[in-house]
């Protein structure tokens, strides 16, 4: 139920869903269906007013907030459709951004990022600006920002839909082959976004079909 | 990890971010908040300068500046009351050329030497520094004594020999007088000289050393050298020029080899500014600074608050407490602030000679504003506090965004 003052608006109801480790799902459905807000209860960033998000274990839904904000960082990566990276720091320091207040040292920090960056292929980019990048090479920083703390969840809202074509195919293949040991969940209404993933929820007014 | 590694990082981390805007990401905004910050803080060192060299300056009551030719073995801190070592000859003809210099208004030669006084009236008998001194009709002080009620004739060496008329006059300190139990008129006479001088005037104040206050007489420079032995070489120990240009100074060390020139207006260390004026003047600028610095900074840390309100949102998407973005938010702040406060020491140090270059072609005085590295720690201290006090406005803002909606935009 999503009210903030206006009126409330039922935007998922009843909605089960249970992603393993090693697995892709893609969230379908068009404009208003509900699938980012599936991803943002997913991510601790939203609260249901009923039911429950379990991870690992813990119920996130029932975490206070900043218990939702510290099991976000130690567990979930998140990668947006407009890549949402800080223009003022090198890529390097955004993919270690998240382990600034996980309270890495230094150096360890510069090791991760520089790491996460040539396991998506942008070695020669640690030291470039987001706006020094292409789209595309902006997203895969993203998407080695969402894996910097490890996390047992990646989420993606949108990931190829600022993107090309070719440059979109780059960037699953990135969220197909971290998915080994992780769960990837993909939201998007495209329809060869979908086709990479190992299963589709299918969404329409808020229910699942 | 430890909760300090993760504070010194999201400190950083607001560094990080100030310096990478500056660097091309979005300077703008951020350049404008650094140079604002940067004039409140100079406008702080200058006017502060002027209230510590007010408050330090022994030039600033006068309009005339004192320059003191002293040889270089007295050095410039004994200048009252150096009366032994090293000393200047061929003192009159000096002086002489330096008075037909019209940018000088008066020249005299000094001579500081102990004299034993005697009152033959009463018996009273007192050590005391003579000063000597060329006399002048103008309201002069030399070593605080008043010296124009001394004889502008100055007929002992009116023929350029010691051996014109003996005037005898004195001007003597208040406690010469009352300890010698003597009134203006009446005479005493110098131990182990055959000579006897006649007191003028009572002087209105003490003469003031930086050891407190010495019993002192003045009387014509001629005269005490005759009783001091110093007419032979016609020697003094220092020379002492008034004038409102201080292009003199340079001329005045060419003299004599092996001088000093200091420069001061009054020989006898007279408190130059005895109201609270300084730091009255101080404490202003820092109001005054800290508030234009204060409003300055948190309006335009507000706006590249506002405008950047979606990276706060990113923060807490990848799992950046509250109190963390607080901290970001606070140190970007302060870093803008000291920034800012760094710059404005420069600029406060380079107007700072430029107000000292104009006040003296203006008004003669070689050094007005001072800048010392207690200075220089006080304005990066206040840079860092209107950082700390421009912080509470972004904060609140940053307390409205909300994740959800910024990410989503």
């Amino acid at each position: 139920m999503i009210g903030a003052g206006g009126p409330t608006v039922k935007a998922l109801d009843a909605v089960s869903l249970s992603v393993s480790a090693g697995e892709v799902v893609g969230i379908a459905g068009p404009s208003g269906s509900g699938k980012s807000t599936l991803l943002h209860l997913l991510a601790g960033l939203d609260t249901p007013t009923a039911g429950a998000v379990t991870i690992r274990g813990t119920d996130i839904a029932a975490l206070g907030n900043r218990e939702q904000t510290r099991f976000r960082r130690d567990n979930i990566g998140m990668v947006f459709q407009r890549f949402h990276l800080l223009p003022a720091l090198t890529a390097r320091e955004n993919v270690a951004l998240p382990l600034v207040q996980a309270g890495v040292k230094r150096q360890q920090r510069r090791k991760r990022g520089s790491d996460l960056l040539a396991a998506v292929g942008l070695a020669d980019r640690e030291t470039h600006r987001p706006g020094a990048l292409s789209g595309g090479e902006q997203q895969r920083v993203a998407i080695a920002r969402a894996l910097a703390a490890d996390p047992a969840v990646v989420i993606a809202d949108e990931p190829t839909g600022e993107l090309d074509r070719d440059t979109g195919e780059q960037v699953l293949n990135l969220l197909t082959e971290i998915s080994d040991d992780r769960a990837v969940v993909v939201a998007s209404h495209d329809e060869y976004t979908l086709e990479r993933a190992d299963r589709v929820i299918n969404l329409l007014d808020g229910v699942r079909q | 990890m430890s909760r300090l590694t993760q504070l010194v990082g999201v400190i950083g981390l607001g560094v990080r971010r100030v310096v990478g805007r500056l660097r091309g990401a979005a300077p703008g905004r951020m350049t404008v908040c650094i140079l604002g910050v940067a004039v409140a803080v100079a406008l702080l060192v200058v006017v502060t300068g002027i209230s510590l060299g007010l408050a330090n300056s022994t030039t600033v009551e006068s309009e005339d500046i004192d320059y003191w030719i002293v040889p270089d073995e007295a050095g410039a801190g004994s200048v009252p009351l150096q009366a032994e070592g090293a000393r200047l000859s061929q003192v009159h003809e000096v002086t002489a050329d330096l008075r037909r210099d019209d940018r000088i208004d008066y020249a005299s030669p000094v001579v500081l030497q102990p004299l034993q006084l005697r009152n033959p009236a009463t018996g009273d008998q007192e050590y005391v520094i003579a000063v000597g001194v060329i006399p002048t009709d103008e309201k002069r002080r030399v070593a605080d004594m008043k010296i124009s009620s001394l004889d502008a004739e100055y007929s002992y060496y009116a023929d350029g020999d010691y051996d014109g008329e003996w005037s005898g006059q004195f001007v003597a300190a208040p406690s010469v007088a009352e300890r010698l139990s003597l009134a203006p008129g009446e005479t005493i006479t110098v131990s182990n000289a055959d000579r006897s001088l006649t007191l003028t005037e009572i002087n209105d104040r003490e003469m003031s050393a930086g050891v407190g206050e010495v019993p002192a007489i003045a009387m014509p420079l001629a005269e005490l050298q005759s009783l001091t032995g110093l007419d032979r070489a016609d020697q003094a120990d220092q020379i002492l020029v008034s004038t409102t240009d201080p292009t003199v100074e340079s001329e005045l060390a060419g003299i004599y080899p092996r001088t000093d020139v200091v420069s001061r207006a009054g020989i006898g260390g007279v408190d130059a500014t005895p109201t609270n004026l300084p730091l009255a003047m101080a404490l202003a600028a820092t109001l005054v600074a800290g508030g234009i610095g204060v409003a300055f900074v948190a309006t335009m840390m507000g706006l590249e608050l506002t405008a950047g309100r979606r990276e706060l949102a990113v923060l807490s998407a990848v799992g950046f407490s509250g109190r963390a973005r607080a901290l970001v938010v606070v140190s970007e702040t302060v870093t803008v602030a000291v920034l800012g406060g760094i710059l404005g020491v420069g600029l406060g140090a380079l107007a700072t000679v430029g107000v000292n270059a104009g006040v003296a072609s203006a008004i003669g005085i070689p050094s007005l504003a001072t800048i010392t590295p207690a200075l220089i720690g006080y304005a990066l201290a206040a840079a860092v506090a209107v950082g700390v006090c421009a912080a509470p406005y972004p904060l609140y803002l940053a307390s409205r965004t909300n994740t959800l909606e910024e990410l989503t935009r």
